[in-house]
């Protein structure tokens, strides 16, 4: 069993072959080696670190992504958005624990979690317009009107025709 | 009298006043409605000025709360691994403002930085080659200035419709991924020979990046691109891997009986040695005697013609006969992927009239799609694949009763065991056939560790859903899970309903129980007969319907879910699938 610390001072006890689905943990056992100190990450709150771990332990086991799966799927480029129903149902959350997911994962480097949390948000931009995006996530047009209109300009060929 | 404003005039009681005095006061009161006018300009620049405040203020107070927004926190690596999912999956970005990428560089400054630094996001794009005039409009470029002075003007819209595109590209840096789509207008359609520069214009581009593409789709209506690529490609596109023609109209149609039945030019691009993906959407007659190196080939699309003029439905003028189809796959040892429209058409190639045919070895085959558009031969075709490794089976059969044999060539094949998902199109499958399938499905099943999934689709042969459902349910409960593909099933019978434990079998079963519980007198009288299946008794009104859910729910051990009748999602036009709702209308009562 391995003991995780959270930003917010909850401790969590996991098995290793669960917390070692995140490669950040699995280098710092590896480095440390068999110890039975605190592993403290201080970027992961508890409520986040529950769902995280509640991800690895339904995905123990799996073969974890190797480098060369990512560079054939980089070469693709048309990376497909499907997600499985078990996660689909998991990353289900309201929009501030998805990026809080997104962040952790990519702190605990668990590649697969962080696909799963990207392709959530990617599926809500595709199919929106500029102000349904910025509507969706709270994002301000800082756009000068100037800067609008060069914007227009460059597109020129991209327009409504 | 309020200070500022002006004493009323009375006329004099001694008669109207002279010119001069009338004049002098007319000036005064001039005076007076000048300092009023700059007043009210005064006041409105400032009323301008604090309007212009007001908005800034809001802007700065709308950006300072937007910066508590989660996406914010989002450092740029993640964001741009975001925008890469963003990619349209079935076709190449489309150059318009309102598609990605584009459309992610208009929401805001940081995004725009972003979008425009990740070269990954600018790697795919879909060329649409300007259209000459067409034919039916010569006589108005007859004049032969007014022709030059036109064909002037077109080539420099080419040019500068290639500067944008070529804008585009230089974005993606010196990335090896790019992946593009040609389309252009039929060569019939406008004057080929004045205005052959254009196509070449745009392969001349092409050939700019010739080591950096990857992907190339031409989308035409004939040959004439795909020769002058053909004729041009011998030393270029030396990393193509990926290779799409889709030609629409069948104005290429050669019979098998012709002596010189050629490809021309374009079998010089299908010969390229690096191809690995290869889809044809086109008439394929004499495809088996080009060179294609059909042995490196992993990915393979071959016939499936959607007619652009017939949405949504599979030109059967597209399909690939299935004895030209064996010849083929015989020499592909190393495909992965197989997807393939088959018919027998008068003119394709004579099927051997043997009674087997020689087996295909394919160990690396994971996934084989059929779409049968009538053939007496795809048994024998089936049933000569040895694929030990094939996890998904498809088969779609869009026009009739398939040939006897199919079922049992689909499913009875000892080399393909190791299937675990399987999607049959059923429609059109006697009640015979559908058990062999569904009792195939236990049998497939068996030899998988993971969840299959197995797509239905009911037989309008069937008339009774209820039959259906009962087979289907009772075969895949309560250990088998299903994706049931039904939409019209409403009516359902239970049988073991404590040992339910499956949870896609439970959503089916709840939902098709919700959606009848919404729908109304008429539905709620199909739930009362799924009561009455239950228990026995015979509900007449409402209490009695009420407390045979309550037994369904607690004989389920499922909750029934009261949510809002949700729209459904849009259907897929050209998916096999579409028809089913439409067809199977007719019969929806027991």
């Amino acid at each position: 069993m391995v003991l995780l610390v959270t930003s917010d001072n909850e401790q969590f006890n996991a098995d290793k072959d669960v917390v070692e689905r995140s490669v950040l943990i699995k280098n710092m056992l590896e480095d440390v080696g068999e110890s039975d100190q605190p592993i403290p990450l201080p970027n992961v709150s508890s409520s986040v670190l529950k769902k995280v771990l509640e991800y690895c332990e339904h995905h123990r086991g799996e073969p974890l992504p190797s480098a060369d799966a990512d560079q054939s799927q980089d070469e693709t480029r048309k990376r497909t958005t499907d997600i499985s129903e078990w996660d689909q149902k998991f990353i289900t959350v309201d929009q501030e624990m998805l990026f809080e997911i997104i962040l952790a994962a990519n702190y605990l480097d668990i590649k697969s979690l962080l696909d799963v949390g990207c392709k959530t948000v990617a599926n809500m931009i595709k199919g929106k317009t500029p102000e349904e995006i910025r509507k969706l996530f709270n994002i301000v047009n800082d756009f000068t009107p100037e800067e609008e209109a060069q914007i227009k300009k460059e597109n020129e060929w991209a327009e409504d025709r | 009298m309020p200070p500022g404003r002006q004493a009323p005039i009375y006329l004099p009681l001694g008669g109207f006043p002279s010119k001069a005095e009338i004049s002098r006061k007319v000036d005064e009161l001039s005076i007076g409605l000048g300092d009023i006018n700059h007043q009210i300009y005064q006041e409105s620049l400032s009323m301008e000025r604090l309007i212009e405040q007001r908005v800034e203020i809001s802007k700065k107070i709308k950006m300072l709360h937007s910066w508590h927004a989660p996406i914010h926190g989002i450092p740029n690596e993640v964001l741009c691994e975001i925008f890469s999912f963003c990619f349209p999956e079935d076709h190449d970005c489309v150059m318009s403002v309102d598609a990605f990428p584009l459309v992610l560089a208009r929401v805001c400054k940081r995004w725009r930085d972003l979008v425009f630094s990740h070269p990954l996001l600018w790697t795919s794009v879909h060329i649409p080659m300007l259209p000459p005039p067409p034919r039916s409009d010569s006589h108005m470029y007859e004049n032969s200035d007014e022709s030059l002075l036109f064909r002037e003007e077109l080539q420099l819209k080419v040019r500068s419709h290639l500067q944008f595109v070529s804008r585009w590209l230089s974005r993606s840096g010196s990335t090896h991924f790019l992946s593009t789509t040609l389309s252009c207008p039929p060569s019939a359609w406008y004057d080929a020979d004045k205005y052959s520069r254009i196509p070449q214009t745009y392969l001349e581009f092409l050939f700019l990046h010739g080591r950096r593409w990857r992907a190339i789709k031409v989308q035409s209506a004939d040959l004439t691109m795909t020769d002058l690529l053909g004729r041009l490609v011998t030393q270029q596109f030396v990393n193509l891997t990926k290779l799409e023609l889709e030609l629409a109209a069948p104005g290429f149609q050669r019979s098998s009986s012709d002596a010189n039945l050629s490809w021309g030019a374009t079998a010089n691009l299908l010969a390229r040695p690096g191809i690995r993906t290869l889809c044809l959407k086109c008439v394929l007659t004499g495809i088996s005697r080009t060179k294609v190196s059909w042995g490196s080939l992993t990915h393979l699309v071959l016939g499936i013609g959607v007619s652009r003029s017939w949405p949504g439905n599979y030109m059967p003028d597209g399909a690939i006969s299935v004895a030209e189809t064996h010849i083929i796959l015989a020499q592909s040892a190393n495909l992965v992927e197989c997807k393939l429209v088959l018919s027998e058409k008068e003119g394709n190639m004579q099927s051997p009239d043997e009674d087997d045919w020689d087996p295909i070895l394919l160990y690396s085959l994971v996934s084989l799609q059929v779409t049968d558009l009538g053939s007496k031969t795809i048994p024998k075709l089936l049933s000569s694949i040895r694929a030990p490794c094939l996890d998904r089976l498809e088969y779609y059969n869009t026009f009739r009763r398939p040939e006897p044999g199919v079922v049992a060539a689909l499913i009875g094949n000892p080399w393909t065991t190791a299937t675990r998902h399987l999607a049959l199109d059923t429609r059109y499958f006697e009640k015979k056939d559908l058990k062999k399938c569904l009792a195939a499905f236990g049998h497939i099943n068996s030899f998988a560790d993971e969840p299959t999934t197995f797509r239905f689709s009911r037989s309008p042969k069937i008339r009774k859903p209820l039959a259906t459902a009962n087979i289907l349910l009772a075969l895949l409960l309560p250990d088998k899970k299903g994706v049931v593909d039904c939409p019209q099933l409403r009516t359902i019978i239970l049988k073991n309903g404590k040992d339910v434990k499956d949870i896609t079998v439970l959503n089916f079963v709840k939902d098709r129980l919700t959606c009848s519980l919404q729908s109304g007198y008429s539905e709620c009288t199909k739930l009362q007969r799924v009561a009455a299946t239950l228990d026995h008794t015979s509900p007449t009104d409402a209490d009695v319907v009420s407390k045979a859910r309550e037994r369904l729910e607690a004989q389920l051990c499922l909750e029934l879910q009261y949510a809002p009748v949700t729209k459904p999602p849009p259907k897929n036009p050209y998916s096999p699938w579409a028809g089913i709702a439409r067809n199977d209308s007719e019969d929806h009562s027991l």
